[in-house]
């Protein structure tokens, strides 16, 4: 388990991360989420010892830079384009290998799983983002490390990458490793996690599993549509159930569809419509984040 | 500290800029030790008994700024591109990757000298002979050249790695490097006049002795020795702070 205890840091003033604490399992793909500038960068600099800040982040109850070889306990990838672009893949990886204490036979293996095996003898200077994050993941992987701490690593992959890359960092964490990874692509994330840490302006909105994050954020509803609207209002102003008017049908909030289905049934119209909208986790991160956007864009005036 | 060690050595042997500036450093101490030292002789150089060793210190003097920027692209192109996250997770003491990095560029810098000291006066020598000039008996204090030079390449190679931890810049770095030994000192002169030689990279010429203006200074090789030394072990140990302090990007 990876414990960030009271993480903090400041620019100047400005305080990026602030008095965070949350906690990765072994296992399972924890999802990390803020808005831009919330400090999710800077957070994983902080727990890898990059950045100069305060607080703690111990790694299986010790400091990384307490194990003899961390490269064993974690791999990390920060930035797609780490690497220099003339370098071949493969010696930026036999570097990585060389000091993390991996034997060289592994930069061919991990080459092979990121599926970059063909271009190993060329510079990466040329790779476009989506092979970039693969070379990135690749020297992630390395010493196949316990935990992986991966920032954006789904930015500029394909439709097929991404697949790729969920269903191999869910088995990776099933193998009793921890997945740490951040992401705005937040469909993906949902697929991806069993738990979510957000921040927003560097201080800690939730940190607790993905379903109890979503459902304890936004309502589930239904909505029904039937043929005699306004008898159906009638029937439910008359037994007090509160309901939205909205696109030809009704939302009833906080609602299950056999209780809306009963009551159309009582009030004998017919349903043309009735369906249960699920909450996203787009909506909860939108409702926790709210006020907390670094920055915000407007819309063009027509 | 084995595996960092080795690293360094594979990231200074993996890129192309390193075998440009060693390739160019070759062709510079064929021109120089060749051409310029032996075959260009002037009629009063043949008649300098010390001539032979001169040229090995002139080379040495001008090689070392090469290894000086090769020491400073090892250092800059890991915060360029970024690679320093990699580097520093994967080990777990920034003090043994810096050490790492002062051991690589230090046996470069030795190496290089080492060519340069010993291979200019031998082709200086053929050049000579293959023009039909006739050089004077050479007398060689090789316990001398062997210490001044490598001092010399290595304090300025050293020189270079410490710019570049402080600056990280690239460019920055690389900038600074050759304007401070030169236009720096060379302006400073101008105000502090004989007192130039107590400025580091003048120290360090005067040390070596390659038969600049500074060397008429009063100061003893040993002396000036000790002087930059001073000036590298202050700035090191800055640069060494913030190295382990600074944050990694």
């Amino acid at each position: 388990m990876i414990k960030a205890e009271h993480l903090s840091k400041k620019f100047g003033d400005k305080a990026a991360v602030n008095d965070i604490s949350f906690t990765i399992h072994t296992g399972k793909v924890t999802g990390f989420l803020g808005p831009n500038g919330a400090g999710k960068s800077t957070t994983m600099r902080l727990m890898l010892g990059l950045a100069s800040g305060e607080g703690v982040t111990l790694f299986d109850s010790k400091k990384l830079r307490d194990y003899a070889k961390p490269s064993d306990l974690v791999g990390v990838l920060l930035e797609a384009k780490a690497f220099h672009p003339s370098r071949s893949a493969r010696n930026h990886l036999k570097i990585l290998a060389t000091q993390g204490g991996v034997p060289l036979s592994r930069v061919d293996e991990v080459l092979d799983i990121v599926g970059l095996k063909e271009e190993a003898k060329k510079g990466p200077g040329k790779f476009s983002l989506g092979m970039s994050q693969r070379l990135g993941l690749a020297a992630a992987l390395l010493a196949e490390p316990k935990y992986l701490l991966l920032d954006e690593p789904a930015n500029g992959l394909d439709p097929e990458g991404i697949v790729w890359l969920r269903n191999f960092l869910k088995s990776y964490a099933e193998n009793d490793h921890g997945v740490f990874v951040s992401s705005h692509l937040l469909s993906e994330m949902s697929q991806l996690a069993d738990n979510v840490v957000v921040i927003g302006r560097g201080k800690l909105l939730a940190d607790t599993s993905m379903k109890g994050f979503i459902a304890g954020n936004v309502g589930t509803s239904v909505f029904i549509r039937v043929d005699g609207l306004e008898k159906f209002m009638a029937f439910l102003d008359k037994q007090k159930v509160s309901y939205i008017k909205k696109s030809g049908g009704l939302e009833l909030d906080k609602a299950k569809t056999d209780f809306v289905g009963k009551l159309a049934y009582q009030a004998k119209v017919p349903v043309l419509e009735l369906s249960m909208k699920t909450a996203s986790l787009e909506q909860a991160f939108l409702e926790v984040t709210a006020g907390t956007e670094e920055y915000q864009g407007r819309e063009i005036k027509k | 500290m084995t595996n960092e060690l080795k690293a360094e050595f594979k990231k200074v042997f993996t890129i192309r800029s390193t075998y440009i500036i060693l390739g160019l450093m070759l062709i510079l101490v064929i021109f120089f030790g060749f051409y310029v030292g032996g075959w260009h002789s002037q009629k009063l150089d043949l008649l300098d008994p010390y001539r032979l060793q001169t040229i090995a210190k002139q080379a040495i003097s001008f090689l070392s700024v090469f290894s000086a920027i090769l020491a400073v692209l090892l250092f800059t192109h890991e915060f360029r591109y970024n690679t320093i996250s990699y580097t520093l997770t994967l080990s777990n003491s920034r003090q043994k990757v810096l050490l790492a990095k002062v051991i690589t560029v230090g046996v470069i810098a030795l190496v290089a000298t080492a060519v340069a000291g010993s291979l200019t006066p031998l082709l200086a020598n053929w050049g000579i002979h293959a023009n039909h000039l006739h050089l004077v008996t050479q007398h060689f204090y090789y316990l001398d050249l062997l210490w001044r030079g490598l001092v010399f390449g290595l304090g300025y190679t050293m020189a270079g790695l410490v710019i570049a931890a402080l600056i990280r810049n690239q460019i920055g770095a690389i900038v600074a490097l050759l304007l401070i030994p030169t236009t720096v000192e060379g302006l400073l002169s101008i105000w502090l006049k004989s007192n130039t030689v107590y400025l580091p990279f003048s120290a360090l010429h005067t040390m070596l002795g390659a038969g600049t203006d500074i060397q008429k200074a009063s100061l003893a090789p040993i002396d000036a020795m000790y002087v930059f030394l001073g000036y590298l072990a202050f700035s090191g140990a800055i640069a060494w702070y913030l190295f382990i302090k600074r944050d990694a990007n």
